[in-house]
């Protein structure tokens, strides 16, 4: 009776004590990798100073221990959604950038660029706050000097588009790089449509 | 055309781009994009509240309360986000916006922390660090979160 009762006692003591010092699942530091906006899945590398761990996948994770110790370890969506659901929410939009393409020797814009604007005026409106970059180029074909000139009528073209629609001129800036920061690689006085374009960073 | 005019104009445009940018932007590092709940900047002995569209810097410290959310847009496009009960110290963040060059260390003191990586991270994988207390992590992107609950 009595070793029956000290017995249980040590049972319960035991289970007290294990659960005291139970390692938390997911250790006292906790690091996920997830995939981005576009699917893609990026790599993160953590270590302790001795151990490293590298994160490639999607829902990989590695913890610290309360020994300090980095480990792997399981997770799954709702371990995301549970711990981390009210920074997830605070997430400004990610910065985008958009590409226009321009009729040769103008600044008037494609029609499918043009169709391709409101796409950017779209994404602007959706931020609480932003700023714009807006950076004009030209490809090889002319002199470079007319092209530096060309670049920053083409960024000054969508500039003043943003701004007849609402958009704050003060947090716009214009760009020109002319033909020297070329998208697609080409020979002097090559004619290509892709390099003819604005490159609109809105963040 | 003739290439002493091009590397000279060039040479103008490249060195003009980051000086227009750093007269334009002073100490900023990046813009605070959402707020909830208690959330304070820490700058040197200032404790400032956070304010959607103030700028972020060098240094400053993200607070929250217990309710407490921040959200950031940095200039080399990454974002942070930051949940309740949460400290966030902006410990370094050079950038070259010409060169899409530069050097990001962060520390999450306690908290929940998201993380999107921007042009820094792409420069190199030694170029973006976040510590945590008991851990380092090094950032080859581009999206992770990460923990610290060491009570």
């Amino acid at each position: 009776m009595f070793n029956r009762q000290v017995f249980k006692g040590l049972v319960i003591l035991g289970a007290l004590l294990a659960s005291a010092c139970a390692e938390p699942r997911l250790g006292k530091n906790l690091v996920i990798v997830l995939p981005d906006e576009n699917g893609k899945v990026g790599a993160v590398t953590v270590t302790d100073g001795k151990n490293e761990v590298l994160l490639d996948s999607a829902l990989a994770a590695a913890k610290v221990t309360t020994g300090n110790k980095v480990e792997s370890v399981a997770v799954t969506d709702k371990d995301v959604d549970g711990i981390f659901a009210r920074a997830l929410e605070a997430q400004p939009r990610p910065p985008k950038r958009f590409r226009l393409y321009f009729i040769r020797d103008s600044d008037d814009l494609t029609e499918e660029s043009d169709k391709d604007f409101e796409l950017v005026f779209a994404d602007v409106k959706k931020r609480s706050a932003y700023e714009i970059q807006v950076t004009g180029h030209t490809d090889t074909t002319g002199e470079e000097t007319y092209n530096a000139e060309l670049s920053i009528q083409r960024a000054e073209a969508i500039r003043d588009r943003l701004v007849s629609r609402g958009i704050d001129a003060a947090l716009i800036e214009v760009y020109g790089r002319g033909e020297w920061d070329l998208f697609i690689r080409t020979k002097d006085e090559f004619t290509e449509p892709r390099n003819r374009r604005v490159e609109v960073m809105v963040r | 055309m003739r290439t002493e005019w091009k590397i000279f104009v060039a040479a103008i445009i490249v060195g003009l781009l980051p000086a227009f940018g750093v007269a334009a932007k002073s100490d900023r590092i990046g813009q605070l994009r959402s707020v909830s709940g208690e959330a304070f900047v820490v700058r040197g002995d200032a404790r400032l509240p956070a304010v959607v569209g103030n700028d972020v810097q060098q240094q400053d410290v993200i607070e929250t309360g217990k309710d407490g959310a921040v959200g950031i847009t940095f200039d080399d496009n990454s974002v942070f986000s930051t949940g309740p009960d949460s400290n966030v110290s902006l410990d370094e963040f050079t950038f070259n916006p010409s060169t899409l060059k530069g050097s990001f260390l962060a520390k999450l003191g306690k908290g929940t922390l998201s993380v999107i990586s921007g042009d820094i991270a792409r420069g190199s994988p030694e170029a973006m660090k976040i510590r945590t207390p008991s851990a380092i992590l090094g950032v080859r992107g581009t999206r992770f979160l990460v923990r610290v609950d060491e009570k």
